[in-house]
Protein backbone atom coordinates (compact mmCIF):
# COMPACT_ATOMS: atom_id res chain seq x y z
CA UNK A 1 0.00 0.00 0.00
CA UNK A 2 2.83 2.38 0.86
CA UNK A 3 4.30 2.10 -2.64
CA UNK A 4 0.85 2.88 -4.09
CA UNK A 5 0.51 5.96 -1.90
CA UNK A 6 3.99 7.04 -2.75
CA UNK A 7 3.35 6.65 -6.44
CA UNK A 8 0.12 8.68 -6.15
CA UNK A 9 1.98 11.46 -4.35
CA UNK A 10 4.82 11.26 -6.82
CA UNK A 11 2.47 11.42 -9.82
CA UNK A 12 0.71 14.43 -8.32
CA UNK A 13 4.04 16.20 -7.70
CA UNK A 14 5.20 15.40 -11.22
CA UNK A 15 1.98 16.78 -12.67
CA UNK A 16 2.44 20.00 -10.72
CA UNK A 17 6.08 20.24 -11.76
CA UNK A 18 5.23 19.59 -15.40
CA UNK A 19 2.46 22.17 -15.41
CA UNK A 20 4.63 24.70 -13.67
CA UNK A 21 7.52 24.28 -16.08
CA UNK A 22 5.30 24.36 -19.16
CA UNK A 23 3.53 27.54 -18.04
CA UNK A 24 6.23 29.49 -16.24
CA UNK A 25 9.56 28.72 -17.90
CA UNK A 26 8.79 30.23 -21.33
CA UNK A 27 8.71 33.66 -19.65
CA UNK A 28 12.22 33.38 -18.28
CA UNK A 29 13.81 35.79 -20.77
CA UNK A 30 11.48 38.68 -20.09
CA UNK A 31 11.89 38.22 -16.33
CA UNK A 32 15.65 37.88 -16.51
CA UNK A 33 15.92 40.95 -18.67
CA UNK A 34 13.81 42.95 -16.24
CA UNK A 35 15.88 41.67 -13.30
CA UNK A 36 19.11 42.57 -15.09
CA UNK A 37 17.98 46.08 -15.94
CA UNK A 38 16.59 46.62 -12.45
CA UNK A 39 19.47 45.28 -10.36
CA UNK A 40 22.19 46.33 -12.77
CA UNK A 41 24.30 43.19 -12.56
CA UNK A 42 24.14 39.57 -13.64
CA UNK A 43 24.63 37.99 -10.20
CA UNK A 44 21.79 39.88 -8.57
CA UNK A 45 19.62 39.29 -11.63
CA UNK A 46 20.27 35.54 -11.36
CA UNK A 47 19.42 35.53 -7.64
CA UNK A 48 16.26 37.52 -8.23
CA UNK A 49 15.21 35.24 -11.07
CA UNK A 50 15.75 32.13 -8.94
CA UNK A 51 13.87 33.61 -6.00
CA UNK A 52 10.99 34.51 -8.28
CA UNK A 53 10.69 31.02 -9.76
CA UNK A 54 11.07 29.32 -6.37
CA UNK A 55 8.29 31.45 -4.89
CA UNK A 56 6.15 30.92 -7.97
CA UNK A 57 6.52 27.15 -7.61
CA UNK A 58 5.78 27.22 -3.88
CA UNK A 59 2.65 29.29 -4.50
CA UNK A 60 1.67 27.56 -7.72
CA UNK A 61 -1.59 26.45 -6.14
CA UNK A 62 -2.50 30.13 -5.71
CA UNK A 63 -2.07 30.90 -9.39
CA UNK A 64 -5.42 31.14 -11.09
CA UNK A 65 -5.15 29.09 -14.28
CA UNK A 66 -5.98 30.96 -17.44
CA UNK A 67 -5.03 34.37 -16.08
CA UNK A 68 -1.96 36.28 -17.25
CA UNK A 69 0.92 34.22 -15.88
CA UNK A 70 3.50 36.72 -17.08
CA UNK A 71 1.87 39.43 -14.96
CA UNK A 72 1.69 37.03 -11.99
CA UNK A 73 5.37 36.14 -12.25
CA UNK A 74 6.30 39.77 -12.73
CA UNK A 75 4.48 40.81 -9.55
CA UNK A 76 6.33 38.11 -7.60
CA UNK A 77 9.61 39.42 -8.98
CA UNK A 78 8.75 43.03 -8.18
CA UNK A 79 7.84 42.17 -4.57
CA UNK A 80 10.95 40.04 -4.18
CA UNK A 81 13.05 42.90 -5.47
CA UNK A 82 11.53 45.35 -3.00
CA UNK A 83 12.00 42.91 -0.09
CA UNK A 84 15.49 41.93 -1.09
CA UNK A 85 16.85 45.38 -1.72
CA UNK A 86 14.63 47.20 0.75
CA UNK A 87 13.83 49.75 -1.90
CA UNK A 88 10.45 51.27 -1.62
CA UNK A 89 9.14 53.46 -4.37
CA UNK A 90 10.38 56.90 -3.63
CA UNK A 91 9.37 60.28 -4.84
CA UNK A 92 10.90 61.24 -8.14
CA UNK A 93 13.97 63.43 -8.12
CA UNK A 94 13.41 67.00 -9.09
CA UNK A 95 14.83 67.36 -12.54
CA UNK A 96 15.79 70.48 -14.33
CA UNK A 97 14.31 69.89 -17.73
CA UNK A 98 14.79 73.49 -18.84
CA UNK A 99 18.41 72.79 -19.80
CA UNK A 100 17.30 69.98 -22.09
CA UNK A 101 14.66 72.16 -23.73
CA UNK A 102 17.07 75.05 -24.15
CA UNK A 103 19.64 72.80 -25.75
CA UNK A 104 16.95 71.44 -28.06
CA UNK A 105 16.03 75.00 -29.08
CA UNK A 106 19.64 75.76 -29.92
CA UNK A 107 20.21 72.76 -32.19
CA UNK A 108 16.79 71.88 -33.60
CA UNK A 109 17.17 73.91 -36.76
CA UNK A 110 20.39 72.04 -37.63
CA UNK A 111 18.90 68.58 -37.12
CA UNK A 112 17.26 66.85 -40.09
CA UNK A 113 14.93 64.60 -38.04
CA UNK A 114 14.56 63.03 -34.59
CA UNK A 115 17.26 60.43 -35.31
CA UNK A 116 19.67 63.21 -36.15
CA UNK A 117 18.47 65.09 -33.08
CA UNK A 118 19.14 62.06 -30.92
CA UNK A 119 22.62 61.79 -32.40
CA UNK A 120 23.36 65.46 -31.78
CA UNK A 121 22.09 65.35 -28.19
CA UNK A 122 23.29 61.98 -26.92
CA UNK A 123 25.26 60.39 -29.76
CA UNK A 124 28.48 60.55 -27.75
CA UNK A 125 27.13 58.48 -24.86
CA UNK A 126 27.80 54.78 -24.41
CA UNK A 127 25.26 52.06 -23.71
CA UNK A 128 26.64 51.69 -20.17
CA UNK A 129 25.92 55.33 -19.45
CA UNK A 130 22.36 55.02 -20.68
CA UNK A 131 21.97 51.89 -18.57
CA UNK A 132 23.33 53.71 -15.52
CA UNK A 133 21.00 56.65 -16.04
CA UNK A 134 18.10 54.21 -16.31
CA UNK A 135 19.07 52.52 -13.06
CA UNK A 136 19.18 55.85 -11.28
CA UNK A 137 15.50 56.49 -11.99
CA UNK A 138 13.07 55.93 -9.11
CA UNK A 139 11.64 52.38 -9.18
CA UNK A 140 8.17 53.17 -10.43
CA UNK A 141 9.43 55.20 -13.35
CA UNK A 142 12.28 52.88 -14.26
CA UNK A 143 9.91 49.93 -14.30
CA UNK A 144 7.57 51.38 -16.91
CA UNK A 145 10.44 52.58 -19.09
CA UNK A 146 12.02 49.09 -19.04
CA UNK A 147 8.74 47.35 -19.73
CA UNK A 148 7.76 49.69 -22.55
CA UNK A 149 10.98 50.71 -24.27
CA UNK A 150 13.12 47.59 -23.76
CA UNK A 151 10.67 44.73 -23.31
CA UNK A 152 8.18 46.22 -25.77
CA UNK A 153 5.02 45.55 -23.72
CA UNK A 154 1.78 47.36 -24.46
CA UNK A 155 0.35 49.93 -22.04
CA UNK A 156 -2.47 47.51 -21.28
CA UNK A 157 -0.10 44.74 -20.27
CA UNK A 158 2.09 47.07 -18.22
CA UNK A 159 -1.04 48.26 -16.40
CA UNK A 160 -1.93 44.63 -15.68
CA UNK A 161 1.61 43.90 -14.50
CA UNK A 162 1.58 46.86 -12.13
CA UNK A 163 -2.06 46.56 -11.21
CA UNK A 164 -2.69 50.23 -11.94
CA UNK A 165 -4.72 52.28 -14.46
CA UNK A 166 -3.37 52.84 -17.97
CA UNK A 167 -3.34 56.57 -17.30
CA UNK A 168 -0.82 55.99 -14.51
CA UNK A 169 1.38 54.00 -16.88
CA UNK A 170 1.19 56.77 -19.46
CA UNK A 171 2.03 59.46 -16.95
CA UNK A 172 4.91 57.52 -15.35
CA UNK A 173 6.35 56.78 -18.75
CA UNK A 174 6.22 60.42 -19.76
CA UNK A 175 7.84 61.60 -16.53
CA UNK A 176 10.33 58.72 -16.52
CA UNK A 177 11.54 59.63 -19.99
CA UNK A 178 11.92 63.27 -19.00
CA UNK A 179 13.95 62.34 -15.93
CA UNK A 180 16.08 60.02 -17.99
CA UNK A 181 16.75 62.71 -20.52
CA UNK A 182 17.76 65.19 -17.86
CA UNK A 183 20.25 62.66 -16.45
CA UNK A 184 21.62 61.87 -19.89
CA UNK A 185 21.99 65.54 -20.57
CA UNK A 186 24.05 65.94 -17.40
CA UNK A 187 26.25 62.98 -18.40
CA UNK A 188 26.72 64.39 -21.87
CA UNK A 189 27.70 67.77 -20.45
CA UNK A 190 30.12 66.27 -17.93
CA UNK A 191 31.73 64.19 -20.68
CA UNK A 192 32.06 67.21 -22.87
CA UNK A 193 29.93 65.56 -25.55
CA UNK A 194 27.82 68.70 -25.63
CA UNK A 195 29.02 72.16 -24.77
CA UNK A 196 28.60 73.62 -21.26
CA UNK A 197 26.38 76.67 -20.96
CA UNK B 1 -7.10 68.70 -30.52
CA UNK B 2 -5.65 70.92 -27.80
CA UNK B 3 -2.25 70.76 -26.10
CA UNK B 4 -3.49 68.69 -23.16
CA UNK B 5 -5.04 66.09 -25.42
CA UNK B 6 -2.06 66.02 -27.76
CA UNK B 7 0.34 65.42 -24.86
CA UNK B 8 -1.91 62.67 -23.59
CA UNK B 9 -1.33 60.81 -26.86
CA UNK B 10 2.46 61.23 -27.06
CA UNK B 11 3.15 57.64 -26.05
CA UNK B 12 0.51 56.14 -28.32
CA UNK B 13 1.79 58.23 -31.23
CA UNK B 14 5.34 57.04 -30.57
CA UNK B 15 4.14 53.44 -30.67
CA UNK B 16 2.44 54.19 -34.00
CA UNK B 17 -0.90 53.01 -32.68
CA UNK B 18 -3.04 56.13 -33.08
CA UNK B 19 -6.19 55.70 -35.13
CA UNK B 20 -6.12 57.39 -38.52
CA UNK B 21 -8.44 60.26 -37.57
CA UNK B 22 -6.67 60.86 -34.27
CA UNK B 23 -3.30 60.65 -35.95
CA UNK B 24 -4.32 63.35 -38.43
CA UNK B 25 -5.59 65.62 -35.65
CA UNK B 26 -2.46 64.93 -33.58
CA UNK B 27 0.00 65.88 -36.28
CA UNK B 28 -2.09 68.87 -37.34
CA UNK B 29 -1.77 70.10 -33.77
CA UNK B 30 1.99 69.54 -33.75
CA UNK B 31 2.18 71.53 -36.98
CA UNK B 32 0.54 74.45 -35.23
CA UNK B 33 2.07 74.18 -31.74
CA UNK B 34 5.83 74.47 -31.45
CA UNK B 35 5.78 73.71 -27.72
CA UNK B 36 4.03 70.35 -28.24
CA UNK B 37 6.26 69.55 -31.21
CA UNK B 38 9.31 70.15 -29.04
CA UNK B 39 8.03 67.98 -26.20
CA UNK B 40 7.01 65.24 -28.61
CA UNK B 41 10.37 65.19 -30.34
CA UNK B 42 12.19 65.13 -27.01
CA UNK B 43 10.10 62.20 -25.82
CA UNK B 44 10.80 60.47 -29.10
CA UNK B 45 14.54 60.99 -28.53
CA UNK B 46 14.27 59.51 -25.02
CA UNK B 47 12.40 56.44 -26.24
CA UNK B 48 14.78 56.01 -29.15
CA UNK B 49 17.95 56.16 -27.10
CA UNK B 50 16.73 53.55 -24.60
CA UNK B 51 15.49 51.19 -27.30
CA UNK B 52 18.67 51.57 -29.31
CA UNK B 53 21.33 51.50 -26.60
CA UNK B 54 19.89 49.23 -23.91
CA UNK B 55 19.38 45.90 -25.60
CA UNK B 56 17.13 43.01 -24.62
CA UNK B 57 19.38 40.34 -23.12
CA UNK B 58 18.17 36.73 -23.25
CA UNK B 59 18.87 34.57 -20.20
CA UNK B 60 22.43 33.18 -20.42
CA UNK B 61 22.56 29.39 -20.72
CA UNK B 62 24.50 29.05 -17.45
CA UNK B 63 21.82 30.96 -15.51
CA UNK B 64 19.05 28.97 -17.15
CA UNK B 65 20.83 25.76 -16.22
CA UNK B 66 21.41 26.90 -12.66
CA UNK B 67 17.75 27.90 -12.28
CA UNK B 68 16.56 24.49 -13.44
CA UNK B 69 18.89 22.75 -10.99
CA UNK B 70 17.56 24.95 -8.19
CA UNK B 71 14.01 24.03 -9.14
CA UNK B 72 14.84 20.33 -9.23
CA UNK B 73 16.25 20.59 -5.71
CA UNK B 74 13.12 22.42 -4.64
CA UNK B 75 10.95 19.65 -6.13
CA UNK B 76 12.83 17.08 -4.05
CA UNK B 77 12.72 19.01 -0.80
CA UNK B 78 9.04 19.86 -1.08
CA UNK B 79 8.04 16.25 -1.75
CA UNK B 80 10.37 14.53 0.73
CA UNK B 81 8.62 15.56 4.02
CA UNK B 82 5.56 13.61 2.88
CA UNK B 83 7.67 10.61 2.08
CA UNK B 84 9.57 10.77 5.36
CA UNK B 85 6.37 11.09 7.38
CA UNK B 86 4.73 8.25 5.53
CA UNK B 87 7.62 5.92 6.24
CA UNK B 88 7.74 6.61 9.98
CA UNK B 89 6.30 3.60 11.87
CA UNK B 90 4.11 5.79 14.08
CA UNK B 91 2.54 7.49 11.12
CA UNK B 92 2.54 4.76 8.58
CA UNK B 93 -0.39 2.66 9.87
CA UNK B 94 -3.02 5.42 10.13
CA UNK B 95 -1.74 7.04 6.98
CA UNK B 96 -1.86 3.77 5.09
CA UNK B 97 -5.38 3.03 6.30
CA UNK B 98 -6.63 6.51 5.54
CA UNK B 99 -4.88 6.42 2.20
CA UNK B 100 -6.35 3.05 1.31
CA UNK B 101 -9.86 4.25 2.09
CA UNK B 102 -9.33 7.48 0.19
CA UNK B 103 -7.90 5.70 -2.84
CA UNK B 104 -10.67 3.11 -2.83
CA UNK B 105 -13.29 5.87 -2.70
CA UNK B 106 -11.44 7.87 -5.34
CA UNK B 107 -11.11 4.90 -7.70
CA UNK B 108 -14.77 3.96 -7.29
CA UNK B 109 -15.97 7.49 -7.95
CA UNK B 110 -13.52 8.31 -10.71
CA UNK B 111 -14.97 8.30 -14.24
CA UNK B 112 -12.85 6.27 -16.62
CA UNK B 113 -11.01 8.65 -18.92
CA UNK B 114 -8.29 7.74 -21.35
CA UNK B 115 -4.81 8.56 -19.99
CA UNK B 116 -3.54 11.98 -20.98
CA UNK B 117 0.09 11.11 -21.06
CA UNK B 118 2.47 8.19 -21.03
CA UNK B 119 4.03 5.86 -23.53
CA UNK B 120 0.68 4.44 -24.74
CA UNK B 121 -0.32 7.73 -26.31
CA UNK B 122 2.47 7.46 -28.84
CA UNK B 123 0.84 4.54 -30.64
CA UNK B 124 0.18 6.43 -33.92
CA UNK B 125 2.55 5.36 -36.69
CA UNK B 126 3.25 8.98 -37.64
CA UNK B 127 3.75 10.16 -34.06
CA UNK B 128 6.33 12.95 -34.16
CA UNK B 129 7.78 12.16 -30.73
CA UNK B 130 8.33 8.51 -31.68
CA UNK B 131 9.93 9.53 -34.93
CA UNK B 132 12.21 11.95 -33.09
CA UNK B 133 13.30 9.26 -30.63
CA UNK B 134 13.82 6.71 -33.42
CA UNK B 135 15.92 9.11 -35.42
CA UNK B 136 18.02 9.95 -32.37
CA UNK B 137 18.65 6.23 -31.89
CA UNK B 138 19.60 5.84 -35.56
CA UNK B 139 22.01 8.75 -35.26
CA UNK B 140 23.62 7.23 -32.18
CA UNK B 141 23.94 3.85 -33.92
CA UNK B 142 25.48 5.47 -36.97
CA UNK B 143 22.59 4.35 -39.20
CA UNK B 144 21.57 7.94 -39.87
CA UNK B 145 24.39 10.24 -40.87
CA UNK B 146 24.28 13.98 -41.54
CA UNK B 147 24.46 15.00 -45.20
CA UNK B 148 26.64 17.93 -44.22
CA UNK B 149 28.50 18.99 -41.11
CA UNK B 150 29.60 22.46 -40.10
CA UNK B 151 31.27 24.06 -37.11
CA UNK B 152 28.84 26.96 -37.38
CA UNK B 153 25.05 27.17 -37.32
CA UNK B 154 25.22 29.43 -40.38
CA UNK B 155 26.66 26.52 -42.36
CA UNK B 156 23.60 24.40 -41.62
CA UNK B 157 21.29 27.32 -42.35
CA UNK B 158 22.99 27.83 -45.71
CA UNK B 159 22.60 24.13 -46.55
CA UNK B 160 18.86 24.23 -45.93
CA UNK B 161 18.53 27.50 -47.81
CA UNK B 162 20.07 25.85 -50.88
CA UNK B 163 17.66 22.97 -50.44
CA UNK B 164 14.82 25.47 -50.71
CA UNK B 165 13.26 24.86 -47.30
CA UNK B 166 10.05 26.87 -47.34
CA UNK B 167 9.46 27.50 -43.63
CA UNK B 168 11.26 29.42 -40.89
CA UNK B 169 14.14 27.41 -39.42
CA UNK B 170 15.17 27.57 -35.81
CA UNK B 171 18.87 26.78 -35.49
CA UNK B 172 20.23 27.43 -32.04
CA UNK B 173 23.84 28.61 -31.73
CA UNK B 174 25.51 26.79 -28.81
CA UNK B 175 28.83 27.87 -27.34
CA UNK B 176 29.96 24.32 -26.60
CA UNK B 177 28.72 22.62 -29.77
CA UNK B 178 31.46 20.57 -31.49
CA UNK B 179 29.61 20.50 -34.78
CA UNK B 180 26.22 20.97 -36.38
CA UNK B 181 24.83 18.39 -38.81
CA UNK B 182 22.03 18.68 -41.38
CA UNK B 183 19.79 16.22 -43.15
CA UNK B 184 16.88 17.03 -45.44
CA UNK B 185 14.33 14.60 -46.80
CA UNK B 186 10.91 14.39 -48.38
CA UNK B 187 8.25 12.81 -46.24
CA UNK B 188 4.66 12.59 -47.42
CA UNK B 189 4.84 15.86 -49.29
CA UNK B 190 6.48 17.70 -46.39
CA UNK B 191 10.21 18.40 -46.16
CA UNK B 192 11.13 17.96 -42.52
CA UNK B 193 14.45 19.44 -41.53
CA UNK B 194 16.77 17.39 -39.32
CA UNK B 195 19.46 19.13 -37.31
CA UNK B 196 22.05 17.38 -35.18
CA UNK B 197 24.05 19.13 -32.48
CA UNK B 198 27.10 17.25 -31.19
CA UNK B 199 27.84 18.53 -27.69
CA UNK B 200 30.67 16.66 -25.95
CA UNK B 201 29.60 13.01 -25.74
CA UNK B 202 25.96 13.84 -26.41
CA UNK B 203 23.86 14.24 -29.48
CA UNK B 204 20.89 16.56 -29.65
CA UNK B 205 18.57 15.81 -32.51
CA UNK B 206 15.93 18.32 -33.64
CA UNK B 207 13.25 17.66 -36.23
CA UNK B 208 11.58 20.81 -37.59
CA UNK B 209 8.38 20.79 -39.63
CA UNK B 210 5.84 23.43 -40.65
CA UNK B 211 3.25 23.76 -37.93
CA UNK B 212 0.52 22.97 -40.46
CA UNK B 213 2.04 19.50 -40.95
CA UNK B 214 0.98 18.65 -37.41
CA UNK B 215 -2.59 19.92 -37.69
CA UNK B 216 -5.35 17.43 -37.02
CA UNK B 217 -5.21 14.66 -39.61
CA UNK B 218 -2.11 16.09 -41.27
CA UNK B 219 1.28 14.47 -41.85
CA UNK B 220 2.43 14.12 -38.24
CA UNK B 221 0.45 13.30 -35.14
CA UNK B 222 1.02 14.46 -31.60
CA UNK B 223 -0.25 13.08 -28.29
CA UNK B 224 -3.26 15.07 -27.00
CA UNK B 225 -1.33 16.35 -23.98
CA UNK B 226 1.46 17.64 -26.21
CA UNK B 227 -0.99 19.30 -28.59
CA UNK B 228 -2.85 20.98 -25.72
CA UNK B 229 0.33 22.22 -24.09
CA UNK B 230 1.73 23.56 -27.38
CA UNK B 231 -1.48 25.44 -28.10
CA UNK B 232 -1.55 26.89 -24.60
CA UNK B 233 2.12 27.67 -24.03
CA UNK B 234 4.04 26.89 -27.21
CA UNK B 235 6.08 24.41 -25.20
CA UNK B 236 5.99 20.75 -24.11
CA UNK B 237 8.39 18.40 -22.32
CA UNK B 238 8.04 14.64 -22.38
CA UNK B 239 9.96 12.74 -19.73
CA UNK B 240 8.46 9.30 -20.34
CA UNK B 241 11.36 7.93 -22.34
CA UNK B 242 14.39 7.62 -20.08
CA UNK B 243 17.29 7.91 -20.67
CA UNK B 244 16.10 10.27 -23.42
CA UNK B 245 14.28 13.56 -22.93
CA UNK B 246 12.01 15.17 -25.49
CA UNK B 247 11.18 18.86 -25.81
CA UNK B 248 8.70 20.33 -28.30
CA UNK B 249 8.15 23.98 -29.03
CA UNK B 250 6.63 26.17 -31.70
CA UNK B 251 8.11 29.31 -33.19
CA UNK B 252 7.23 31.41 -36.24
CA UNK B 253 4.93 28.77 -37.70
CA UNK B 254 7.46 25.98 -37.18
CA UNK B 255 7.12 22.99 -34.87
CA UNK B 256 10.42 21.76 -33.42
CA UNK B 257 10.81 18.38 -31.76
CA UNK B 258 14.11 17.75 -29.96
CA UNK B 259 15.48 14.66 -28.23
CA UNK B 260 18.74 13.95 -26.47
CA UNK B 261 20.48 11.61 -24.08
CA UNK B 262 22.01 14.64 -22.44
CA UNK B 263 21.29 15.00 -18.73
CA UNK B 264 17.71 16.17 -18.58
CA UNK B 265 18.30 19.44 -16.69
CA UNK B 266 21.05 20.46 -19.03
CA UNK B 267 19.08 19.54 -22.12
CA UNK B 268 15.88 21.28 -21.07
CA UNK B 269 17.81 24.38 -20.06
CA UNK B 270 19.03 24.77 -23.65
CA UNK B 271 15.46 25.15 -24.84
CA UNK B 272 13.58 26.31 -21.77
CA UNK B 273 13.16 29.93 -22.79
CA UNK B 274 12.91 29.42 -26.55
Amino acid sequence: MVPILLSVISASSQKKQGEFEAEALPHMDILYNFALRTTGNENDARDLLQETYLKAYRFWDKYEKGTNIRAWLFRIMKNSYINRYRKESREPDTVDYDDVENFYDSIRSQAADTNDLQQRMFGGLLGDEVTRALQELPDDFRTVVILCDIEGLSYEEIAEFLDCPIGTVRSRLHRGRKMLQAKLFDYAKSKGVIAHD
Amino acid sequence: MDCREAQHYFGTALDGSLTLSRRTAFFEHLGRCKKCLKLFELESVAKGIVSRMVSFVPTPVAIRHSLLQTLRREYQTTSSPWVRNLLRPLFSLPVVLAGAIAIAAFVLLLPTNPPESGPAIHAASNDLINKTLNNLQRIRDGRLKPAMVSCFPEGVAGYFEKKGVAFALHIIPMDNCDWYGAISEDYAGVSPVHIIYKVGDDYIYVCEVPLTAADEGATFSLPPAARASLVRTGWYTDVHHPPCSVVLWTTNGTLCSAASTMQQDKFVSLFAAR
